[in-house]
């Protein structure tokens, strides 16, 4: 598959390969990468998405390989201005067990159904070392921006999956559908002699 | 713009410093990925800091960092200068963290074959350890600039201690060109 065009055309392979997009079509609230490839030395995850659940913003999580929710953790950090171009706030949590019946591998906030009309969130989920059989570390970039605030949100979170079997499915999840315009794309990053 | 990579290095065995030289100068920016995690022992939980040096140099006052970071509990904020070596706080498991686990950073260094700027460089990451307490779990900015206007041509990664087997450094390159073979 192609990989995006630059200027010209070389002869060096690219390190990102795309395994699977998928795109919103307002009837589901989940984004399922099953049977994830075991052949890339780690994953990315891509999104551009909102939800139509009835509230300004709410959660987007990633359950990782449906394990029990123990195994997951996180901490974060987010930052929303309080006035729109000026003044900001900066908060943090962490989160431990997020909920029973499945793993919370991310959480973050995105837009949702009474956010301002076509506001999105886009952001990258990065697994390096997926199919290893070391404890699963992530980060995430998540940033919403909207005008007026205070929906404008910047947010890293960095976590584990505290299990040392591959990952081998992904289900970012959120509450109500995710709209249509939404998409949400996987990355595989080839290893160096791949 | 495509992203290559252009070489990695696998700890097979506790080292000190993992260096990738004889950089090429042809693509925009660098981009350096790092799992790893340091034998370093300063207690329960605790976690290390991963340094890089460029073109082998230690001049004390060429080196600015800052870093924001949060463990969950606060967000902190701070920098650092004359310490000779860029530095990420916070971003690494050490030797009695939770077994079997690494740090995850991404740095980018901006225009690094450049000839007439000072360096900018950022990395995003942490590390979690799957426990609450403080100053255990760590989500982190960090930055800074090396004053020198020379090329990058080699960059040395550095923590205290050394990088535990396991440990893996991938160096790429933003290609300002299309790539085929894939």
């Amino acid at each position: 598959m192609p990989i995006p065009a630059g200027s010209s055309a070389g002869t060096t392979k690219g390190s990102m390969v795309l395994i699977k997009s998928i795109v919103a079509d307002g009837t589901f609230g989940t984004f399922g990468f099953y049977n994830i490839p075991q052949i890339y030395q780690d994953l990315m995850i891509v999104y551009y998405v909102r939800s139509d659940y009835a509230q300004s913003t709410t959660t987007f999580s990633t359950y990782t390989n449906n394990a029990v929710f123990s195994l997951s953790s996180y901490t974060n950090f987010s930052g929303s201005g309080s006035l729109p171009f000026g003044g900001s706030t900066a908060t943090n949590t962490t989160a431990f067990n997020q909920a029973a019946g499945g793993a919370y591998a991310v959480s973050c906030e995105i837009p949702a159904g009474l956010s301002s009309l076509g506001l999105h969130a886009s952001g990258m989920i990065y697994y390096p070392n997926y199919t290893s059989s070391n404890n699963k570390v992530y980060i995430v970039r998540n940033s919403i921006v909207s005008h007026p605030n205070p929906y404008a949100t910047t947010q890293q979170t960095v976590g584990l999956y505290r299990d040392t079997a591959p990952i081998t499915q992904l289900i970012p999840s959120t509450n109500g559908n995710y709209k249509v315009g939404s998409y949400m794309e996987l990355w595989g990053i080839r290893a160096a002699n791949q | 713009m495509s992203l290559i990579i252009l070489q990695s290095a696998v700890v097979t065995s506790a080292t000190g410093a993992v260096t990738f030289s004889n950089i090429p100068s042809g693509y925009q920016n660098l981009q350096i990925k790092a799992y790893s995690r340091g034998d370093y022992n300063p207690g329960a939980n605790t976690t290390g800091t991963l340094y890089m040096r460029f073109n082998g140099d230690s001049t004390t006052t060429n080196y600015y960092n800052t870093y924001f970071r949060s463990d969950g509990y606060s967000i902190s904020s701070g920098n650092s200068q004359a310490t000779g070596l860029a530095t990420m706080t916070a971003t690494l498991p050490l030797s009695q963290a939770l077994a079997s686990t690494f740090g995850f950073n991404m740095i980018d260094i901006m225009d690094y074959a450049s000839t007439t700027k000072s360096k900018t460089w950022k990395a995003i990451g942490g590390v979690n350890q799957n426990v609450a307490a403080t100053n255990t779990n760590f989500s982190a900015v960090n930055s800074g600039i090396w004053v020198p206007t020379s090329a990058i041509t080699s960059i040395t990664l550095l923590t205290d201690g050394n990088h535990v087997a396991g440990s893996r450094f991938d160096l790429y390159g933003y290609a300002q060109t299309a790539v085929t073979g894939v």
